[in-house]
């Protein structure tokens, strides 16, 4: 088995949220706030909902998403955010751009300001983050293979998720970076950068990674 | 006594490595701890297991509690019942005595530490009586903050300006407030007495002792004795049920040395109760956690009806324990029961009595939330995720301004 030039450093991830105090008790104040929160508020509900109390609870990628269908119980926006994928933008002012226009072309063609009840109202919240060393590093594809079972979720999502959106210089996952880096795998490093993650719970990404992997190791060996 | 180490079993050898290396970050500073009781309700439940764990990572953790008469616990069960929405009427008077005991305390209490922690508003006030100097100030409120009384607020918020963050269980209960806000979510100690895996002699034993007979389905709600607790909607509940289904109800709860309300609680549901042999009302002693225990482990249901609810460590316990819950649809406990997946959320005595009816009569349901209960419990509800947050929020506070914080390696340096 090939080593890598450079072992790839397994790296955990711990957040803390931080709420506002703002909240949206309708569909109106919902849009206004967004349009002004800081990046970190838009970062942390665009983008962090998939580590956030087992992404198996909610039913759709984001917060937003989220809010639109339980709460405000407005089916067709929940479809159009769910459907909106933050990671087709560079920047957190164009994503929210995009957002917006969502948001505004479906008031515009309401008849009223939707309302949730008290209780149900959208909390606004930005979240730190503390990145440290896993103590887990790998030196070829079977180990990093054997890591995948292993990582916590954390740990594949800020190297498979985040770091997408915190490295500028980089365009792609950490994983599929260090493959393209230190291995002759093209179709390899291609079908991991196929896999529709923003529509995939960490769990279910972990999953299809362990799969892409044992199929072309298993392939080696034959 | 139980060490770090013990928890590998059950949440793995990375997370307990995760925790440690947030620890080194910390090492030696010292922490205090305060609030109103060392017995009594789950604020020092938790303290109990978080003091020495942070002291067992080389964290020089303190707890302190404040000393006040009836008299003074009087006022904050009101101020505590006022912050949870109850309209009450303070006197100039109350709010000044309130003021004058935390003034006393603060003579008597050493609080020179690198972070002092007040935990609920009984000690919030203590702040206005020490130097400003290096020490940070956390208020970590408990409670139900959705909807406080605005005079009260108001009263109150100028003690909570001194503070340099603020810690809430829930996003619901933050304010806007001129410092930082985190939301660290309280949890239950997986090996402690009350969540401890029973032998059936232990249990059968709990049984006898209160003479309880499993000839029958059993309801039980866990829950001091206090009105949001609804114990009075939990008897009507079990009544709209038994006219299906023949069962047995539980009521079993403490009294808080801070709650001098509970008495008159508990007389009011034993009233209710009137005398009915299928509903067993248990006064239990602060020193219960087997007791409580086995009786989770026999209970076909769980309710916790609160109208307010903090966060509802007796929901988690159960959860825990694989049983299917049904809950008041307020504060934490919003965050815990998701219907049809980890419990139910209801919102009246008969939205209560229709989901008991509804799991009783659905074993297989009520055995699959259970398992999906248990599981969501152990990712996010443990003492040890509680530990990691805590360990996180002394180092965010030591760096403040930074939403991304590197430890060990440059950025540059992840993945390869």
């Amino acid at each position: 088995m090939k080593s890598a030039k450079r072992k790839f450093r397994f790296y955990d991830y711990t957040v803390l949220i931080s709420p506002t105090g703002q909240k949206a008790s309708n569909l109106k104040e919902f849009q206004d706030i967004i349009e002004r929160a800081e990046d970190k508020v838009m970062f942390h509900h665009l983008y962090q909902s998939h580590v956030r109390y087992g992404q198996e609870i909610g039913e759709f990628p984001n917060d937003f998403a989220n809010w639109s269908a339980y709460e405000l119980e407005d089916i067709a926006l929940a479809e159009k955010l769910a459907n909106f994928n933050p990671y087709d933008y560079k920047t957190i002012r164009k994503a929210r751009e995009v957002l917006m226009e969502i948001i505004e072309e479906h008031i515009w063609g309401l008849p009223t300001i939707p309302w949730v009840r008290p209780g149900s109202e959208f909390y606004f919240s930005s979240a730190t983050t503390i990145v440290l060393p896993l103590g887990v590093e790998v030196a070829n594809l079977n180990e990093f293979r054997d890591a995948l079972d292993d990582i916590p979720d954390s740990s594949l999502y800020f190297h498979f998720y985040e770091s997408r959106k915190i490295k500028k210089e980089k365009k792609h996952d950490d994983f599929s970076q260090w493959i393209e880096d230190n291995f002759r795998k093209k179709e390899l490093v291609q079908k991991i950068r196929e896999i529709d993650f923003y529509f995939f719970s960490v769990e279910e990404t972990r999953q299809k990674l362990i799969n892409i992997l044992d199929s072309d190791l298993n392939k080696v060996k034959k | 006594m139980i060490s770090l180490e013990d928890y590998q079993s059950i949440i793995g050898k990375r997370n307990i490595k995760q925790i440690k290396s947030l620890a080194r970050l910390y090492r030696g500073k010292k922490i205090i701890m305060v609030n109103s009781t060392k017995d009594g309700g789950g604020v020092a439940e938790m303290l109990h297991r978080l003091v020495p764990l942070l002291n067992e990572l080389g964290i020089n953790c303190r707890w302190e509690v404040i000393n006040g008469n009836n008299g003074f616990f009087n006022i904050t069960k009101n101020i505590h019942n006022a912050l949870q929405g109850k309209r009450i009427k303070f006197s100039n008077e109350d709010l000044e005595k309130f003021i004058r005991v935390n003034k006393e305390n603060a003579k008597s209490i050493n609080l020179d530490a690198d972070m002092v922690i007040i935990h609920d508003p009984q000690p919030l006030p203590l702040v206005d009586f020490y130097p400003k100097n290096k020490t940070k100030w956390v208020w970590r409120c408990h409670i139900d903050m959705s909807r406080p009384d605005l005079s009260l607020w108001k009263f109150l918020r100028k003690y909570l300006m001194e503070y340099n963050a603020s810690i809430f269980s829930i996003a619901k209960f933050s304010k806007i407030l001129p410092h930082p806000q985190y939301l660290i979510a309280p949890s239950i100690d997986p090996l402690s007495g009350k969540n401890r895996e029973l032998s059936s002699k232990e249990i059968e034993g709990v049984l006898k002792t209160f003479n309880i007979v499993r000839d029958k389905p059993i309801i039980l709600q866990v829950s001091r004795f206090d009105s949001f607790k609804d114990p009075i909607g939990v008897i009507k509940a079990f009544r709209i049920v038994r006219k299906e289904i023949n069962c047995r109800l539980i009521l079993a709860g403490g009294l808080a040395s801070d709650d001098p309300e509970g008495e008159m609680v508990l007389e009011e549901v034993k009233k209710e109760a009137r005398g009915d042999p299928d509903i067993h009302i248990l006064l239990l002693e602060s020193k219960s956690d087997i007791k409580i225990n086995a009786l989770q482990r026999v209970a076909d249901v769980v309710l916790q009806k609160s109208l307010k609810e903090g966060f509802g460590l007796t929901v988690t316990e159960a959860m825990w324990k694989e049983k299917p819950v049904i809950g008041g649809e307020v504060g934490g406990i919003t965050i815990q029961l998701h219907n049809h997946r980890t419990g139910f959320l209801v919102n009246s005595i008969e939205g209560a009595a229709y989901r008991i009816r509804y799991l009783l009569n659905r074993p297989s349901v009520s055995y699959k939330i259970g398992n999906q209960a248990k599981k969501f419990v152990s990712q996010n509800f443990l003492i040890t995720r509680h530990l990691r947050d805590y360990l996180a929020l002394f180092y965010i506070l030591g760096n403040p301004g930074k939403d991304i914080i590197y430890i060990g390696k440059s950025k540059k340096n992840f993945g390869s």
